[in-house]
């Protein structure tokens, strides 16, 4: 009798429990936040979009590949304020990571790529940056017989300028980073701490994730930066750049719109903004409140929001 | 050389049955659904895009997601049926290109939709904080300067009247809402010089996001308005229709092309047979006296 009631009492436990968890994975599943899915890919094109990534033989000078601005290990982009380009020309703006760069809408600050396979082209032919084009690039490349026979066997018109958009467009595409937060989503409710649950809620609360959210964290938008306060006026140069969106469309109110960045492993990305302004996340956050969301907060709040920023890091070191 | 020139006569007449075929290839109804059913695909997801831009702006979805990944899958169905389309008439191409041009307007207006709707619910969720941030300030004030408590009584008041108009601006779709809440904001503002220091820097936060909401409440109507004169649904329509009988069109070709073809071939059988017959017979042998 003993022994039944004690087993009774396992199953109602279990059974809570269960119940407990799922109640838990239904609430997160209506977060503005998604967890990361992992796409569905060609892994020899992966393999080889890696080596063309990685191959200095896209630049004029045989000096630079994709992954000198964008290093893997480094949180997908170089750490500079600007990027540099081929006979170290300072570029104009910030490099933005290629990490989770599949999720982007559309590719660079301005959103001028609409998609990866067209972003690859573009530092190619940039003289600020790799100064080359594509038929010099397939003048070294189709010298390398291995490449050559890797290409044909991928693609039935072999070594082109489109397959090697493709094959970089696919390695990028495989660049997802799974972080502690999506475990958290994905109901593991321990995956984050008791601050950084706070941090979440506080990223919330303040409005932060009205622009950043959906899987990429952002990524999925543009917006004006200086929604709730003039920040081009209060920085006082403005540069081509900071003109965002505009220079592409040249429609008046696309005039300091710019792509609203993903914020997965924002901790590894300094200096943040298209302009590399904010050196630190502290300082970023700082301004985003300032201008972007009009108000102020403690530095308590902030300092649990950096925490829950961290969260979004990926585990996994990426090479 | 007889017999040559014979062969050389047949050869010309069977490769005759050349362009024949090549008429009739080409014209596929497996194609046809295939383009019809992209086309179906295409208007689905157009109507369920409008459907989450609705769910966006009431706030059913969380972040915009749904709202953004349709642009990629209407831009690959319609790069999936193009190279069919340009094959059975070049004058496709041109609605074609006119519904490209609808979706890329359509794609624009949303992403102006997702920035304003983005700062919209940044300050409607933010102005019942602002709101109370500004009444305790004015209490303060009112506590701490006598002479200026009916004043801060008043603007506290005020404030918590406008907090009920802006919030109301959410439910109601009415231009006269927003006119009024202007004025009622207009007064505010007139005084705003005289308030202490502490209580104007609250009141401008404040008056910052109802002129927010206020703002993208207009550019809310405005750009749904917009989206629904984007004619998406219509120029799929056109595509199909237009598709539809360049396809006939193709298709009673084909049948014409396939019935002339096997009368051809039909009469190169009869010439062949004919031919043959004609080789194959003996020649007759004179009589013998």
């Amino acid at each position: 009798m003993k022994l039944r009631k004690k087993a009774l009492v396992k199953s109602l436990a279990i059974l809570a429990l269960a119940a407990a968890g799922t109640a838990s994975a239904q609430q997160l599943s209506d977060e503005p936040i998604k967890p990361l899915e992992k796409p569905n890919l060609d892994a020899r094109k992966v393999s080889l979009g890696r080596a063309m990534f990685h191959d200095k033989r896209l630049s004029k000078d045989n000096s630079l590949s994709c992954a000198s601005c964008h290093e893997i290990s480094k949180g997908g982009m170089d750490g500079r304020q600007f990027a540099v380009g081929i006979k170290g020309q300072v570029g104009p703006i910030n490099t933005p990571t290629v990490l989770n760069s599949g999720l982007n809408f559309r590719q660079f600050w301005n959103g001028r790529a609409a998609t990866l396979e067209d972003q690859a082209a573009g530092p190619v032919h940039n003289p600020g940056e790799m100064g080359s084009n594509w038929a010099e690039v397939l003048g070294k490349l189709n010298q390398d017989a291995a490449l050559v026979g890797q290409f044909r066997a991928l693609y039935s018109d072999g070594l082109q300028p489109k397959n090697i958009q493709d094959a970089i467009a696919t390695f990028e595409r495989s660049l997802v980073t799974p972080s502690r937060f999506d475990r958290y989503l994905s109901g593991e409710s321990n995956a984050i701490n008791g601050d950084e649950k706070q941090g979440y809620q506080l990223f919330k609360n303040y409005g932060c994730v009205a622009c950043h959210q959906g899987q990429g964290v952002g990524g999925n938008m543009y917006q004006t930066f200086g929604v709730l306060g003039n920040y081009f006026k209060d920085k006082g140069k403005v540069t081509e750049a900071d003109l965002g969106r505009f220079t592409v469309t040249k429609n008046e109110l696309d005039r300091y719109v710019f792509k609203v960045p993903s914020l997965r492993n924002v901790e590894l990305t300094a200096p943040y903004f298209h302009d590399g302004s904010a050196k630190t996340l502290d300082e970023a956050i700082d301004v985003m409140f300032r201008y972007q969301l009009g108000r102020t907060a403690p530095a308590a709040d902030k300092a649990l929001i950096v925490k829950f920023l961290k969260t979004l890091t990926g585990e996994k070191e990426m090479q | 050389m007889k017999t040559l020139l014979k062969f050389v006569v047949f050869a010309a007449l069977v490769a005759g049955l050349v362009p024949l075929y090549q008429e009739t290839r080409g014209v596929d109804p497996a194609q046809r659904e295939a383009v019809t059913g992209k086309l179906r695909e295409l208007k689905a997801l157009d109507t369920d895009w409008n459907v989450q831009v609705l769910r966006s702006k009431t706030g059913l979805n969380k972040h915009y997601d749904p709202v953004t990944q349709p642009e990629r899958i209407a831009l690959q169905l319609l790069d999936a049926i193009s190279p069919q389309l340009a094959a059975y008439d070049y004058r496709l191409k041109e609605q074609e290109q006119q519904l490209r041009e609808a979706l890329m307007t359509k794609m624009d207006v949303i992403d102006r939709f997702k920035a304003q709707n983005a700062i919209l619910r940044n300050s409607v969720r933010y102005i019942p904080i602002a709101t109370t941030e500004l009444k305790a300030k004015a209490r303060e004030a009112g506590d701490a300067i006598p002479a200026k408590r009916a004043e801060m009584t008043t603007l506290a008041g005020n404030a918590d009247q406008v907090l009920i108009d802006t919030l109301k601006l959410e439910t109601a779709r009415d231009a006269d809402s927003n006119k009024n809440l202007r004025q009622l904001v207009g007064t505010l503002v007139e005084r705003r010089g005289e308030y202490p220091q502490p209580v104007a820097e609250s009141f401008d936060t404040f008056l910052n996001h109802v002129i927010t909401i206020s703002t993208q409440k207009e550019r809310e109507e405005e750009l749904l308005e917009e989206l629904g004169k984007v004619p998406v649904l219509a120029r799929i329509e056109a595509l199909d229709a237009a598709f539809r009988t360049a396809f006939e069109r193709a298709f009673a070709k084909h049948e014409k092309y396939t019935m002339m073809m096997y009368g051809y071939a039909a009469f190169l059988l009869a010439l062949l047979a004919f031919l043959l017959g004609r080789s194959s017979k003996p020649e007759l042998q004179p009589a013998m006296a």
